[in-house]
């Protein structure tokens, strides 16, 4: 049998076409993992130029200038309400808080002018920390922020109604948490309520429509969280602290009657 | 190459494909989820308090990035392998930083979908359900990762000749 010819060129037939299909194979696994390298390092490098993209900008953003900033502004830290009227001595307290936070406008209902009557008299120095926390918590909800602009740019030297916008802003918070503001309500609205008028008011809503105020606002609220996080580990606003330490406010409510003893503000503050 | 023959089970095969389905649906969501607010994903990332303050805005910026690509990667069925097995390590990250946040008695909603914070409704439960629900999801990646070969893929459609027919030896790229 194997002197057949036949049948060893037919052998030596199914070697050959056996081993040229298996280079056949082989050269299109080869090709396949060319195409799996190209596509895959291709994804990668698309993803690590985004990756860098954003970070590019949320750092350029992050370092965005402090242009303009209230007259009580205390570094690009906080706003002291009634700056340069604190005797010496006095206490620093130290409310942080958002504009879109339900208990920050409970509070300020209930003891902001007694807390705007003491830093006038300059018992204590007064001052807001805007945090802008919140509107993470809503997709695409930029009013913690846009608040906070508004409320700066009433602090500006050309305004300069700080104390009279910041309490104003609560009074037109929507009830529902993070249904947010309204251009209108902050450019109409608040200003009305804080009785700004003529040039102030023109002043203050050009600064609120070109955004004045962002880079401060932005400055404020970084310092502000990191701030935060040192008073209190579980943290959450309105906080007040009083040199840095919380000031437990609720001591001064009454459960009986319902009410709070602001009368025992002062005190409270003087004990830490 | 497109008549290529699988012999991995039929049902076996489409139980792939609904895992896969399922994990690059979750993973999209909650991947753009947190792009939407990208601020709130590196202030979600910094309340675990786990990791070193310089690289959270890093992570907070790449974890969206990483689970929309995964997802897409997922549904198409591209490289199911690697993004099953990147799944499932990003679950049991999630799982260890859940079990590190409830150890410590904090109270921080997990930002999963996007968000995040202080939250004083969370209790043991919510983070329980989130173990759960994450220990789910690391069970399915981890199953597709050993299996990853599927219909509605284009691992199948680019590659045919990577996959190993052999069931028991299925290997991709």
């Amino acid at each position: 049998m194997s002197k057949n010819p036949d049948s060893t060129a037919t052998q030596s037939g199914n070697t050959r076409r056996a081993k040229l299909a298996a280079d056949r194979a082989a050269a299109a696994k080869k090709a396949q993992k060319r195409k799996a390298w190209i596509i895959g390092s291709s994804i990668l490098v698309g993803a690590l130029v985004i990756l860098l993209s954003v970070w590019a900008i949320m750092n350029a953003q992050a370092k965005k200038e402090v242009t303009s900033k209230p007259v009580g502004a205390v570094g690009t830290e906080a706003i002291s309400l009634y700056p340069g009227k604190a005797k010496a001595g006095a206490p620093i307290v130290t409310v942080y808080s958002d504009y879109q936070c339900p208990f920050c406008k409970v509070f300020e209902e209930a003891l902001g002018e007694e807390f705007n009557k003491l830093a006038e008299n300059g018992d204590i120095d007064f001052q807001v920390r805007t945090l802008t926390f919140i509107e993470d918590n809503f997709p695409g909800n930029k009013w913690s922020t846009r608040a906070a602009e508004a409320a700066a740019c009433a602090g500006i030297s050309d305004v300069n109604m700080y104390p009279e916008v910041f309490s104003a802003i609560y009074a037109f918070q929507p009830e529902k948490e993070g249904a947010g503001y309204t251009d209108e309500a902050l450019t109409t609205d608040v200003p009305a309520k804080a009785g700004m008028t003529g040039k102030a008011l023109e002043a203050y809503q050009k600064c609120y429509k070109n955004r004045d105020t962002e880079g401060f606002v932005r400055a404020v609220d970084t310092a502000g969280r990191k701030s935060i996080e040192g008073i209190e580990t579980k943290w959450g606003t309105p906080l007040y602290a009083v040199n840095g330490k919380k000031l437990k406010l609720t001591d001064l409510y009454d459960n009986a009657t319902k009410t709070w003893n602001s009368a025992g503000l002062l005190d409270l503050i003087k004990a830490g | 190459m497109n008549s290529i023959d699988f012999p991995q089970r039929t049902w076996h095969q489409w139980l792939v494909v609904i895992c896969r389905m399922i994990l690059g649906i979750v993973m999209l969501w909650s991947g753009i989820g947190k792009a939407t607010t990208l601020s709130g994903s590196v202030q979600a990332v910094r309340n675990f308090r786990i990791l070193p303050d310089a690289i959270e805005p890093l992570v907070g910026y790449a974890l969206p990035l990483t689970e929309i690509i995964i997802g897409l990667l997922l549904i198409l069925g591209l490289f199911t392998r690697v993004a099953a097995g990147i799944e499932a390590l990003l679950m049991l990250a999630f799982i260890i930083g859940i079990i590190s946040v409830w150890a410590r008695g904090m109270r921080i909603d997990c930002g999963c979908f996007g968000g995040g914070g202080i939250d004083e409704s969370v209790n043991s439960w919510t983070y329980l359900r989130h173990i759960f629900l994450d220990g789910a999801l690391l069970i399915a990646g981890a199953f597709v990762a050993w299996r990853p070969h599927s219909p509605l893929s284009l691992d199948r459609k680019l590659f045919p000749d990577l996959i190993d027919n052999n069931f028991d030896e299925d290997l991709t790229v």
